[in-house]
């Protein structure tokens, strides 16, 4: 908690100088509109391309994932074929290099398969069958000599095709072993097949050579599943594959299987001319490691920038919404202190023409006095009395005079603090019309009240209400010419309200002036000096007595100005347009 | 400090000035009544009591003229928040404007005689400070009940000082706040107390 | 001597004109601008003493008016306290202005120096 409150801003509990009339934005708002909008702005895009950039990455690793696993598949597809082809060309060229009657003899044989092991390697044994199926020779380590294999499928193919290249089967050894066989037409009609079988281990080697990552598979399976050679993970030989055995194809495939945790990459190749399928199975998972990786730092960076972008945007939005507040409350300190100062000239004024009107009935009192004294010693004979009376009685009626006067400068000193009390606002206007009667005559104003005694009193600070109607007056005494003419109406346009109209027929507000003329520093009065604040100061004034200032007027006819006030501060007032 | 208190000392000055004409009008009105009635009455009126009755109302027209040209400078105190300020004629006014209080507690006051000394500043707040120091003077005067206040051009600066404290008469919080925002120092000592401006840097 | 006394308070210029002429000065008296005007059409004065703040005239029309009339009066003014500064400020007269309430002394003097500064 203690944090927080250090952390909060100045502005977030709103402005405390001037009221809710007086600051310029509603900061949390704007503080809250410029952080989300910031915020929004700059961390959508970064998340948009995130999330694109994911996609794509991802994409491309598997792809590439795909491709390698193809190219693996293509390449050792290619050398086993290469492989089996080799295997049976040898055996092809062996069958028409030799004669039947050669090959059929032991010596022969095993000097060919001796040959056929140094030249080519990967043959494990040799025989030669005769054209009804039986094993006329035989060199190996088996004991096979002599056995039927015309019903054995490669045999029928051999015959059929010319050639076979088998799939692994256990046959008469009872071992696991793959042969190739090529049929050889004899001359003098009829055939023979030359058989050998593979050595396996060749086949075994090749496929354990593959760099495959992790726990990656390369095995044969025959096209019925059956796998041809060991598998890491997915049974022995002969054993059926658990997975299904794919689709022929003519080239290498690739595709995926399986989901989640177990999802497996698996690129095949159909090799040619034989019954084995190549096939080639990797993890997904493992394949993915790179990408895990990546996407880890990805997601991080992602997560780091939006912080940073985030912790910059507070930062920044808090400065500068604190700046704005800063200045504003200087503009509403500045505003505050110069409607201070213009409300001391003001009084100021007030009680300086206050001083000037004791001086006319002082001047008369020293008059008359010395007049008084001069006919006792000046004049050759005493002054008769009714004389005398008449000078006393003159004293007298100056003293009366003056003796108003200073009750009113008194009354005016007693309301010159801050309260709130119940308010004639009649008897205030009637007040302020005393100040300014002087100046009223000696300009020959006619000055009219209006002013019924049964309206309420209103609770509000007087020295404000009087503030405002001298400013008011003054305004509108400054208006018109000599000989003009004021009005001044109280009156109550809602139960709620008390209203003072000010009516003056002077120069009057050009229309288009008249919704700028609260405004502060904005000014019609022709004559230099004046800081233009006046009616900007007495609106904020009217502001702060919860009331409304609202003006009429016509260029060269005259104005009014219509103060309206709650009777109680906070009551909703309709504003009345006309006074 | 609250400028509101502005309105207060203003409020306050004129209150003081309103019961001291009240009080002036009121002899006048005594003085002229007496002749009223003599005359009214038939009586005989020898040169000597009019004389003295028309010098007594010569008088208060005086000391009414003088509170009221006071009064008039204290109100256009307020017109300008900034200005040249010449401190001997702001002396002169806390002399005039105080002579009132003065006479109440029975000390005499008076401005003192000098130099003048000018400073830019606010002359109604100064005129605030001002009597708000006089008072605290007014309040506790040493035993010689006389107090003085003038303008001076001390080794600090431009200053108003006053003289003739108690050493028991100290400034306040209130004169403090003020002498801090016009931007002056107050310093006391041996009985005097002086507002002083900071002098050329 | 003649002097011409102008202001809106007939109980102060009258008691004025009396002193005056207690004193052996002859005065006459007019409480607004268009009685000191008739005034000054039919006499010929010296010196005028006009009040400063009059209902719809100022001292400083009345005397361009009466000067208008009579070239060679004199004037001097009347101003109560707070009008100093704006006859200081509007007038470019040096001299001849006199604080109300007046010592009598004062005025007398004012009108001399008035008289022997030569014609206005």
């Amino acid at each position: 908690m203690g944090l927080f409150d250090r952390l909060r801003p100045a502005f977030w509990n709103g402005a405390v100088k001037g009221g809710p009339y007086r600051s310029l934005f509603n900061y949390r708002r704007l503080w809250r509109l410029s952080v989300a909008l910031l915020a929004a702005v700059s961390v959508t895009p970064l998340c948009i391309m995130t999330v694109i950039d994911y996609g794509v990455t991802k994409r491309a690793v598997t792809q590439e994932n795909l491709h390698r696993t193809a190219i693996t598949t293509s390449n050792t597809r290619r050398t086993l074929s290469y492989f089996l082809d080799e295997r049976l060309a040898a055996l092809n060229f062996a069958a028409r290099e030799e004669s039947y009657a050669a090959l059929a003899r032991p010596e022969r044989l095993a000097g060919l398969l001796a040959d056929l092991k140094a030249a080519f390697g990967g043959f494990m044994d040799l025989g030669v069958i005769d054209d009804a199926g039986r094993q006329a020779a035989y060199v190996g380590p088996y004991d096979l000599l002599g056995i039927d294999y015309s019903s054995q499928e490669w045999f029928k193919r051999t015959v059929e095709s010319g050639y076979c290249i088998s799939d692994v089967f256990l046959g008469f050894r009872n071992v696991p072993h793959l042969v190739v066989s090529v049929r050889a037409n004899r001359p003098e009609g009829g055939f023979f097949v030359l058989r050998a079988a593979v050595d396996t281990q060749r086949i075994n080697d090749i496929l354990a050579g593959l760099d495959l990552s992790g726990s990656g598979d390369a095995f044969l399976v025959n096209h019925a599943g059956i796998l041809q050679t060991m598998s890491r993970s997915h049974g022995s030989v002969l054993e059926r594959l658990a997975l299904p055995v794919p689709a022929r194809a003519e080239r290498t495939e690739v595709y995926g299987t399986g989901d989640g945790e177990n999802s497996l990459i698996i690129g095949y190749a159909y090799l040619e001319g034989t019954p084995l399928v190549l096939m080639v199975v990797k993890r997904q998972a493992e394949l993915m490691q790179p990408w895990y990786a990546l996407r880890l730092d990805l997601v991080g960076f992602l997560g780091g920038s939006v912080l940073a972008i985030l912790v910059v945007i507070l930062g920044v939005a808090t400065f500068m919404v604190e700046k704005i507040f800063v200045a504003d409350q200087t503009r509403v300190t500045t505003l505050h202190q110069m409607e201070h100062t213009n409300r001391m000239a003001s009084i100021g004024r007030l009680a300086a023409g206050v001083a000037h009107e004791i001086n006319n009935p002082l001047a008369v009192i020293n008059e008359q006095a010395g007049l008084l004294k001069d006919l006792a010693v000046l004049a050759k004979a005493p002054p008769p009395p009714e004389r005398l009376s008449g000078i006393v009685d003159t004293i007298l009626a100056s003293v009366e005079r003056a003796g108003a006067i200073t009750k009113r400068l008194l009354s005016f000193a007693r309301h010159q603090d801050v309260h709130i009390e119940p308010v004639n606002v009649g008897k205030a206007a009637g007040e302020v019309l005393g100040f300014l009667a002087k100046e009223a005559e000696y300009r020959r104003i006619a000055v009219a009240v209006e002013a019924p005694d049964d309206l309420p009193a209103i609770e509000s600070d007087r020295g404000k209400i009087q503030q405002i109607l001298l400013n008011l007056v003054n305004n509108a005494f400054q208006a018109m010419d000599d000989g003009g003419r004021l009005v001044l109406r109280v009156f109550a346009p809602d139960p709620d309200c008390v209203a003072i109209s000010v009516a003056d027929n002077g120069c009057g507000i050009p229309a288009a002036d008249v919704k700028r003329i609260f405004e502060p520093f904005f000014s019609t009065k022709k004559k230099k000096g004046g800081t233009g604040l006046g009616l900007s100061i007495t609106y904020g004034l009217v502001q702060e007595l919860g009331g409304d200032l609202a003006v009429e007027s016509e260029l060269g006819k005259g104005s009014t100005f219509t103060v309206t006030l709650p009777l109680v501060k906070g009551a909703a007032c309709e504003p009345s347009a006309r006074g | 400090m609250p400028r509101s208190d502005d309105l207060l000392f203003f409020g306050k000055v004129s209150a003081q000035v309103s019961h001291e004409l009240k009080n002036i009008l009121t002899i006048i009105n005594e003085q002229a009544g007496l002749l009223a009635d003599r005359t009214g009455r038939g009586l005989p009126l020898d040169p000597e009591r009019l004389a003295m009755a028309v010098a007594c109302l010569q008088r208060q027209v005086q000391r009414g003229d003088r509170l009221l040209a006071g009064f008039n400078r204290f109100a256009h105190a307020a017109d300008l928040p900034r200005r040249e300020v010449s401190l001997a004629e702001a002396a002169a006014l806390a002399a005039t404007l105080g002579a009132r209080r003065a006479a109440l507690a029975r000390v005499a006051l008076s401005a003192a005689a000098g130099d003048d000394a000018r400073v830019v500043s606010d002359p109604f707040l100064l005129c605030r400070l001002l009597m708000a120091c006089l008072e605290r003077a007014l309040d506790a005067p040493d035993d010689g009940r006389a107090v003085t206040v003038g303008a001076a051009t001390g080794p600090g600066g431009p200053a108003l000082v006053l003289t003739g404290l108690s050493p028991g008469a100290a400034p306040g919080q209130d004169e403090a706040a003020l002498a801090e925002t016009l931007g002056t120092r107050l310093i006391l000592a041996d009985g005097r107390l002086a507002i002083v401006w900071p002098g050329p840097a | 001597m003649n002097l011409l006394l102008v202001d809106d308070e007939a109980d102060l210029v009258s008691a004025l004109a009396e002193r005056l002429s207690l004193r052996g000065i002859e005065a006459d008296f007019a409480t607004d601008g268009d009685a000191a005007a008739d005034k000054v059409r039919a006499r010929a004065y010296d010196v005028a003493v006009l009040d400063m703040k009059m209902p719809g005239l100022s001292g400083l029309d009345l005397k361009q008016k009466l000067q208008r009339l009579r070239p060679g009066l004199r004037f001097i003014f009347m101003t109560g306290h707070g009008s100093e500064e704006d006859f200081r400020a509007g007038s470019s007269e040096a001299a001849g202005y006199l604080v109300k309430p007046v010592r009598i002394e004062d005025l007398i003097a004012a009108v001399n120096q008035a008289l022997a500064a030569g014609p206005g």
